[in-house]
C-alpha cells in the first residue's frame, strides 16, 4: 500500500464502486448528473462542467437541454441550446464546426457524448484541466467508463422522468375530470340555487387555474344581454352590452380588435369570451374569462375544459330558472287545487230524498275550479228547490263568483216562508246581489224551480240557462220561460216564471253546458240530440241509470279528448 | 446514508466552515447550498476546516473545484485546514495542493486572508 501509484488505483476503484452504487440508488436525473459531474471534477482538478441532455432528434441540428452545470455562473439550467456536434466519441472544441456561444463563454473544451447503447443521450462538456492541459489518456478511459456505468441510469431517470410527466399529465386530466363530474353531480341537483351555481364556478376556475375575473352575460328569458354575475368592480356602459349579440364564436381578446367592448375587456385584462349555445344552437350566454394565475395563455386543453364546465355551469343556472318557474306554477295549481276543495264544499254532500220522486245529480269538475253550481235543497215538507247554474269563464274568478251565487241561493231559501215566497222576485234579488259583486262582462246562467210534491207542479225560472228537458211519454217539454243571464243588468227586465206539472213515469234532465259540449277527436259535439237520445233510451231506468248512461255516452263520445268544461246533471223522476 | 454537517463560524470577513462526518454524492449538496449562500452573502473568503470530517469522496472533492474559481474571481478563496493524514492522502493523491492552499491549523489560513489584506 506504499506504492503510491498502487493506492491511486485503488482509490480509482473504490471511487467507481461508490459511484456505480450512488447513481443506481437514485433515479432523479439532477442528482445522477449533478455527480457524474462533481465526481469528475473533483479526480480531474476541473473547475467547470456541464451536462447536455437531448430533448430531439432532428435531422439537421440537435438540440440540447442544459441539464446540469457546475463551476460555472451566468447559465440557465433548463436552458435549451441547439448545436451539431462531431460524429467522434470524444473531442475538443476546436473540432466542432461552430460553437454555441455557451460552450465558449466558458471555455469547456473537451466533450465526452454520453450512450445509451447506439442511442446518444448527450454530451458532457468539461473545462480545461488545472494545468490548462487536457486530460491523459488514462483518464480519458476513467471518464468514459465512468459514463459507461452512468448511461443505464441516466437513461432510466429521462424514462423516469417522462412517465413522471405523463403521470402529471394524467393527474391534470383526472382532477378536471373529477371537477367536471363533481360539478355534473352538484349541477343535476335541482336544488342548487343560481347564486350556489356560480359560486361554484367561481371556485372550480380559480381552483384549476386560478382564473380570478368572471363576468358571465345571459339571455335567458330576455331580449338582450343582461349581466347574470360579475365579480370584479369594472363598470360595464350598458352600450357596449348590445353588442355582444354580434359574438358567434369563442374569442382571443386582442388589442387590435374593432369592436370597443372586445377592446375594453381586452384592457381590463380579460383573455377569453365563450358564447354558451342551447340545444336548440341558440346562444345564450356568454362568458368572459380573466388571465389565468400564473399569467400563461389559454391551451387547447384549458378551453375544452373550461367550454364544458361554462356550458355545465350556465346550463345549470337555466334549469334553475326553469325550476324556480315550475315551482311558481306548482304553487299556484297547489292554491287552485285549494281553491277547488272549498268550492266542491259549496256543492251538496247528500241529496235529500223526495217522497215519490227519485232525484240523482253529479258535478264533473274539468281541471281545477270551475264555475258549475247545482243544489238540491228541502224548503219544507212539501216543498223542494233544485237548482243549477253555470259562471262563465273559468278559474279562480268563475270560482269566487260560484260561491257567491250559492251564498245568495241558501241565504233567500232560509228565510224561506210558503205564503210570502215568489221566484221572480227572488231571482231577481240574486241578480241583484251578483251583478253588484261582479263587473259586466262576467255572468251566470241560472236555473231553478221549486217542486211541490204535494200536487206535482214545478215552479221555475230560467235565466239563460240551458233549457231543461222534461221528457213525457214520447214528448220534450222545454222549460224556457225566465229571462237574461243573471249579473249583466241591475234592473229593468222582469223575470218571467214557467209552471209544468209533472206527471208519473216524467223525467226532468238539468244540465251545464259542459255536458252537450264535449268535443269527440273530430271537434264535433256531443249537442243536445245525442242527450235527447241516451235518456230516451233509458227512459225506464232509474235516475242513477239514466245519469250514468248520459255520463258514459259523454265519455265515450269524447274519449281521446280532455274534458274541457265541467259537467253538470240532475235528474228528477216521478213514479 | 452517513451523517454530515456544516458548521459555520465567522472570523472578521472570514468564513469558517466546520465540516463533520461524511462528505459523499449524497451530502454534497448541502456543502453546495453553503457555498452558494456565501457567494450570494458575498462572503467570498473562507476557510475550511476539515478537522471533524471522517470520510471524501470524489463527488465532494468536485465542489471545491466547482466554487474555486467563482471565489478567486472576486478576490476570496477556499483555504483548507486540519485535514487528517487519511483524507490529506486523498487530496493529495488527487493534486489538490497544486490549486488549493491547504494549511495545517486553522489559524495559519486565517493569517494568511488577513496578511493579504
Amino acid at each position: 500500500m506504499d506504492n503510491p501509484d498502487s493506492s491511486k488505483k485503488l482509490l480509482e476503484l473504490n471511487s467507481l464502486i461508490e459511484f456505480s452504487q450512488l447513481i443506481n440508488s437514485n433515479l432523479e436525473l439532477e442528482f445522477i448528473l449533478g455527480n457524474i459531474l462533481l465526481s469528475i471534477m473533483g479526480r480531474m482538478l476541473i473547475t467547470k462542467g456541464m451536462v447536455l441532455i437531448k430533448t430531439n432528434s432532428d435531422k439537421t441540428k440537435d438540440c440540447f437541454k442544459i441539464s446540469s452545470a457546475k463551476g460555472i455562473t451566468g447559465t440557465e439550467i433548463n436552458e435549451n441550446i441547439e448545436c451539431a456536434f462531431p460524429g467522434e466519441p470524444v473531442f475538443k472544441i476546436e473540432d466542432i464546426d461552430e460553437p454555441h456561444p455557451v460552450l465558449k463563454k466558458n471555455n469547456f473544451s473537451i466533450f465526452f457524448k454520453i450512450y445509451f447503447f447506439n442511442k446518444l443521450l448527450g454530451i458532457l462538456c468539461l473545462g480545461k484541466k488545472l494545468n490548462n492541459r487536457y486530460p491523459e489518456k488514462n483518464e480519458i478511459i476513467f471518464i468514459e467508463t465512468l459514463l459507461n456505468i452512468s448511461s443505464t441510469t441516466i437513461e432510466n431517470s429521462l424514462k423516469f422522468a417522462e412517465i413522471k410527466n405523463l403521470n402529471k399529465q394524467l393527474n391534470e386530466k383526472i382532477t378536471k375530470l373529477n371537477s367536471l363530474f363533481e360539478l355534473g353531480k352538484v349541477f343535476s341537483s335541482n336544488f342548487q340555487s343560481i347564486e350556489e351555481t356560480i359560486k361554484l364556478l367561481r371556485y372550480t376556475l380559480l381552483g384549476n387555474y386560478g382564473i380570478k375575473d368572471l363576468i358571465i352575460f345571459s339571455k335567458y328569458r330576455a331580449d338582450n344581454f343582461y349581466i347574470l354575475s360579475k365579480n370584479t368592480s369594472i363598470e360595464i356602459p350598458e352600450e357596449y352590452i348590445s353588442s355582444l349579440n354580434e359574438i358567434r364564436t369563442r374569442v382571443f381578446l386582442k388589442p387590435e380588435h374593432k369592436s370597443n367592448f372586445l377592446k375594453f375587456l381586452f384592457e381590463k385584462d380579460f383573455q377569453l369570451v365563450i358564447p354558451v349555445t342551447n340545444q336548440r344552437n341558440e346562444i345564450t350566454s356568454m362568458a368572459c374569462l380573466g388571465k389565468k394565475l400564473n399569467n400563461t395563455d389559454y391551451s387547447d386543453a384549458d378551453i375544452e375544459f373550461l367550454e364544458s364546465i361554462i356550458n355545465l355551469s350556465v346550463l345549470s343556472v337555466e334549469n334553475s330558472f326553469l325550476f324556480k318557474e315550475s315551482i311558481e306554477k306548482q304553487a299556484l295549481e297547489n292554491e287552485l287545487n285549494i281553491a277547488r276543495e272549498i268550492q266542491l264544499a259549496l256543492l251538496p254532500n247528500s241529496i235529500p230524498e223526495i217522497n215519490g220522486y227519485q232525484v240523482s245529480a253529479v258535478n264533473k269538475p274539468a281541471m281545477h275550479v270551475g264555475g258549475d253550481y247545482f243544489d238540491v235543497l228541502r224548503l219544507t215538507d212539501s216543498k223542494y228547490a233544485l237548482v243549477i247554474a253555470d259562471v262563465t269563464g273559468k278559474g279562480t274568478p268563475a270560482s269566487l263568483l260560484m260561491a257567491n251565487v250559492q251564498s245568495a241561493v241558501h241565504s233567500f231559501l232560509k228565510f224561506f216562508e210558503d205564503e210570502h215566497f215568489n221566484l221572480i222576485d227572488v231571482t231577481q234579488k240574486i241578480n241583484e246581489v251578483i251583478y253588484s259583486n261582479t263587473s259586466s262582462e262576467k255572468f251566470i246562467t241560472f236555473f231553478w224551480g221549486i217542486l211541490d210534491i204535494e200536487d206535482g207542479s214545478f215552479n221555475y225560472v230560467n235565466a239563460g240557462h240551458n233549457q231543461p228537458l222534461l221528457f213525457r211519454n214520447n214528448e220534450i217539454i222545454y222549460l224556457e220561460e225566465g229571462g237574461l243571464m243573471i249579473g249583466i243588468m241591475e234592473s229593468g227586465f222582469p223575470y218571467q216564471s214557467g209552471k209544468v206539472s209533472l206527471n208519473p213515469g216524467d223525467v226532468l234532465v238539468m244540465y251545464t253546458d259542459g255536458v252537450i259540449e264535449q268535443n269527440d277527436t273530430d271537434q264535433l259535439e256531443f249537442g243536445e240530440e245525442r242527450l235527447i237520445s241516451t235518456v230516451t233510451n233509458s227512459i225506464n231506468e232509474s235516475t242513477d241509470i239514466i245519469l250514468n248512461s248520459i255520463l258514459n255516452c259523454v265519455e265515450n263520445f269524447g274519449y281521446g279528448m280532455k274534458q274541457f268544461d265541467d259537467q253538470t246533471l240532475i235528474i228528477l223522476k216521478k213514479y | 446514508m452517513e451523517d454530515f454537517n456544516i458548521k459555520e463560524t465567522s472570523n472578521g470577513q472570514i468564513k469558517v466552515l466546520h465540516l463533520e462526518g461524511f462528505l459523499d454524492a449524497h451530502t454534497s449538496s448541502s456543502l453546495e447550498s453553503t457555498f452558494n449562500r456565501l457567494i450570494d452573502e458575498k462572503s467570498f473568503k473562507v476557510v475550511v476546516n476539515f478537522d471533524k470530517l471522517s470520510y471524501i469522496s470524489s463527488a465532494g472533492l468536485g465542489v471545491f473545484m466547482a466554487y474555486i474559481e467563482q471565489m478567486r474571481n472576486e478576490q476570496g478563496d477556499i483555504k483548507l485546514c486540519e485535514m487528517s493524514d487519511k483524507i490529506y492522502n486523498v487530496f493529495d493523491m488527487l493534486g489538490f495542493p497544486l490549486l488549493f492552499e491547504i494549511y495545517k491549523e486553522e489559524k495559519n489560513a486565517i493569517e494568511k486572508f488577513n496578511a493579504h489584506d
